[in-house]
């Protein structure tokens, strides 16, 4: 059974986005409008975090995707009264759309706040909705949501090798961030195939986990800059 | 048409606490048309709430939780009061209890009922809130008993069927006597809620084994729901949520806010109710001691959690704590401190100060000093995450404050309502009371005798 | 066979002890008296032994054992990994279980009061509303004809107010 996982290059990301964008359009995420944006409510499951470091003229700004780490020891996971979430053999941290009542008690546990919750139906004003995703639902308001490392395409890629029937072979999946990127700073694959470029990289002493010291145990790798 | 014979009171005591539930002036009509508006205006809003979406409220990410589960917490807080006054009292025998007893067992009630108003309503997706009740579905799904929201249901439910139970139990005399004082309508429907009570001397002595045993039951209930309400935060990760002392911390704050309510509420209903000759200012007395015990006690848990967070200094935590101490939640901090502490502790501790008025004022400032750290707990926490980039800020929409304002009317059409229904104050408790203190030492006062009971107990009969 | 019941009203405790003291002298005895007042006045101990606090400890036990299970039993029916905690973990089903045994507890006490009393009670049992207002009411069952005078003369020399007789 593959174990689900990502690194993120660090020393690759040049903060352009790409990944962001590419991720709405997979996921059917909608944009909520400026006055919802500026009120709080914008819904990035994968965003940049930019922090700006030192001084000028030494400053230097740092970007960080983040995204949800999928975590074998989610906190978000316990919380959730009705059993909304839940980790799936294969590692992912999986969010039941119909399941969810919206107590939100997930997303606060989260400590990478990476959860959203859907505060007003989506709309797509037309010709927006010709391009929505078939493979992934729309989430109506009162439900959280988040990363799901493009499950939809776990499946997809499941079936097509079935129908081959071979067994799943590294880079049959690419999650719609990890296939935006121009830098190729995410990789995504099975970390526990050791000959997977994800295992390869996972394992690199500039490898480490964000918040790690939380005990969460996250399945994203990021990759230390270079001269850190 | 044939007359209704007019009701007649052959005891003063009768006639001064019944007579609330068969005489009703214009003042009191007038104040339920406005609390019954009041009460429509809430559901209308809520009903706004559920049509338009769960968007119109002021939370947003990462600011998730705000004003519902603030008045939830407060709510859930102030039905402490009854247990403790009734049971602990009851269990050590305090005299003083008497004229409050049914008092406090009613805002407790009433207060779950508006506490347990608010899980339902913080829901994305209200309509799906039977889905915390466990019954069994072809689907095999059943809610996770792993969440403290789970949690919560369990105890709020036993809670709130403990308070009714210990509501209506020492209830059971006071409707025979409303029934046996009633014709018509009233009187089939206090036959049936009286149960056939006749007053036999099995009958008290079961009655008082079954008073005594729920008084047992429902202390370390009480104790057990609001440090359960605390675990929704504590068994969080999050800064400033994430502290063992959570617990006690919280159920100290409700019982501090409890006593506040009740002192607020029975000072309302002796100006109303004319009920000077029953609630003492012994009463109010021994409430304020109490009152000024738990602001010490507040204070004290308050400094430990604030000082061990400074002294920590752990990089996730100190962002939360500034913001509370001198960032931008600085004023409500603050002022909660003044509200709960330095006005209320004069008031309390110099004697000439701890005048009925005088503590009806400490205690208003109690609740909404209460209500304010209920809120400082939940919303700087929320809004200095971990991680930095996602900080950010919570502004509640009028939607929020309508609902949140609007169940202090719900409360308070409540027991509006309670005071029609029942006696306000136990006339069989008192009446027992006064028994008591009368055998017992003639010389002493009839209420507060605290040595009746003792000399009461070596009374010939009572083996 | 008929019962006649006397109903003699009293308006102090003292009185009422006096009577039931002259009462049993007569050879009247347990249910066959007995006094019915406002507030508990505690003539005579109690006869029969109380349960109540067998059904709240039947009650603690039956609501912890049915948390035990509701906890444990729904977790395992439909197993997810929560957080990576065990399927059926012992902190939180303890507390689940606590809080049904507290319900379990309060729910039995009710029903052994109600048990007990046989409450509800819309039977005509007898009862006069003088009690409401402060009067003690002493019921004597009087199965023979012959000792009605002896009950009159009894509850009379010790001060009844008002003294009547029911058939029933």
């Amino acid at each position: 059974m593959p174990q689900w996982g990502m690194t993120i290059d660090l020393d690759r990301c040049t903060g352009c986005e790409a990944c962001v964008v590419a991720c709405h359009a997979e996921n059917n995420i909608p944009t909520v409008g400026d006055e919802q944006a500026a009120r709080g409510r914008a819904q990035h499951w994968i965003r940049i975090e930019r922090y700006f470091e030192g001084e000028f003229p030494d400053v230097r700004a740092k970007f960080r995707p983040v995204l949800c780490q999928q975590c074998d020891a989610a906190p978000c996971e316990p919380v959730c009264p009705v059993n909304a979430t839940y980790h799936s053999p294969e590692g992912l941290n999986v969010q039941v759309y119909n399941r969810c009542v919206g107590t939100r008690f997930c997303a606060n546990n989260c400590p990478y706040t990476v959860r959203f919750f859907t505060w007003f139906d989506p709309e797509w004003p037309s010709p927006l909705d010709e391009q929505l995703n078939p493979d992934v639902s729309i989430r109506t308001s009162g439900i959280m949501e988040k990363c799901t490392f493009c499950v939809q395409r776990i499946r997809r890629a499941r079936d097509t090798a079935k129908d081959e029937e071979r067994d799943l072979q590294d880079g049959d999946v690419q999650p719609a961030c990890a296939q935006a990127c121009p830098a190729q700073a995410i990789v995504f694959g099975d970390l526990s195939d050791p000959d997977s470029k994800v295992s390869r990289l996972a394992n690199s002493r500039r490898g480490f986990r964000l918040l790690e010291e939380l005990g969460t145990r996250p399945r994203v790798i990021y990759l230390k800059e270079a001269g850190e | 048409m044939p007359q209704t014979p007019p009701v007649t009171f052959e005891k003063d005591i009768t006639r001064d606490l019944l007579s609330p539930l068969f005489q009703t002036g214009k003042k009191y009509y007038f104040m339920l048309a406005f609390l019954i508006a009041v009460a429509l205006y809430v559901v209308g809003v809520w009903g706004y709430q559920l049509y338009a979406g769960i968007g119109v409220v002021g939370k947003n990410r990462p600011s998730f939780w705000g004003f519902y589960i603030t008045s939830f917490v407060f709510w859930i807080g102030i039905s402490h009061a009854g247990t403790l006054i009734s049971a602990i009292l009851r269990v050590v025998q305090a005299e003083w209890r008497r004229p409050i007893t049914r008092c406090a067992e009613a805002i407790t009630t009433f207060a779950l009922i508006c506490g347990s108003l608010f899980p339902i309503i913080h829901l994305g997706r209200a309509w799906k809130f039977m889905w915390f009740v466990p019954y069994p579905n072809s689907r095999y799904l059943w809610p996770n008993f792993q969440s403290p929201l789970m949690w919560d249901f369990m105890a709020i439910n036993t809670y709130l069927t403990g308070s009714v139970t210990y509501l209506y139990l020492p209830m059971i005399p006071d409707l025979a006597l409303v029934r046996d004082k009633s014709t018509g309508w009233r009187r089939s429907v206090y036959s049936v809620l009286a149960l056939g009570w006749r007053g036999t001397e099995r009958e008290w002595l079961r009655l008082e084994k079954a008073i005594s045993i729920m008084a047992i039951l429902i202390i370390p209930v009480a104790v057990s729901v609001h440090t359960i309400v605390s675990w929704d935060f504590a068994m969080t990760i999050m800064p400033m949520w994430h502290s063992t002392i959570f617990g006690p911390y919280f159920v100290t704050g409700a019982i501090f806010s409890g006593i506040a309510a009740l002192l607020l509420a029975m000072t309302v209903i002796r100006k109303t109710l004319h009920l000077e000759k029953y609630l003492l200012p012994v009463h109010f007395d021994n409430l304020g001691k109490l009152l000024l015990t738990m602001s010490l006690l507040w204070f004290y848990f308050t400094f430990a959690e604030y000082m061990t967070t400074w002294y920590g200094n752990e990089a996730a935590e100190m962002p939360v704590f500034w913001a509370k101490v001198s960032g931008p939640y600085a004023p409500l901090f603050w002022a909660m401190v003044v509200c709960n502490f330095i006005i209320p502790f004069p008031i309390l501790a110099i004697r000439r100060l701890r005048t009925i008025g005088g503590m009806a004022v400490a205690s208003l400032f109690i609740l909404v000093g209460m209500w304010l750290e209920r809120f400082l707990i939940i919303v700087p926490t929320l809004i200095n995450p971990y991680l930095p980039y996602n900080y950010g800020f919570y502004r509640p929409s009028w939607v929020e404050v309508s609902i949140a304002l609007g169940t202090f009317g719900i409360f308070t059409l409540l027991y509006f309502l309670f005071i029609k229904f029942s006696p306000i104050i136990s006339v069989w408790e008192i009446e027992e009371g006064r028994h008591l203190a009368e055998a017992g030492a003639s010389h002493e006062p009839a209420v507060g005798a605290s040595l009746s009971n003792h000399v009461s107990a070596h009374l010939p009969g009572n083996v | 066979m008929s019962q006649h019941i006397c109903l003699a009203t009293f308006d102090r405790p003292v009185s009422v002890r006096a009577a039931v003291g002259q009462l049993r002298a007569i050879g009247f005895e347990g249910d066959q008296l007995e006094v019915i007042s406002a507030e508990p006045i505690h003539i005579r101990p109690d006869t029969k032994k109380s349960h109540l606090g067998t059904f709240a400890l039947v009650g603690a036990l039956v609501g912890g054992t049915g948390g035990l299970l509701l906890a444990a039993l729904s977790a395992s029916a439909y197993p997810i990994v929560k957080g990576g905690m065990p399927i059926v973990s012992p902190w939180p089903v303890s507390i689940v279980t606590y809080e049904a045994t507290m319900l379990g507890a309060i729910l039995s006490t009710l029903l052994g009061l109600l048990v007990e009393l046989r409450l509800p009670n819309f039977r005509r049992l007898p009862y006069d509303k003088i009690v409401a207002d402060g009067g003690i009411l002493v019921a004597v069952r009087c199965p023979e004809d012959g000792k009605k005078k002896a009950v009159e003369q009894a509850v009379s020399a010790a001060g009844a107010k008002k003294v009547s007789w029911l058939d029933g």
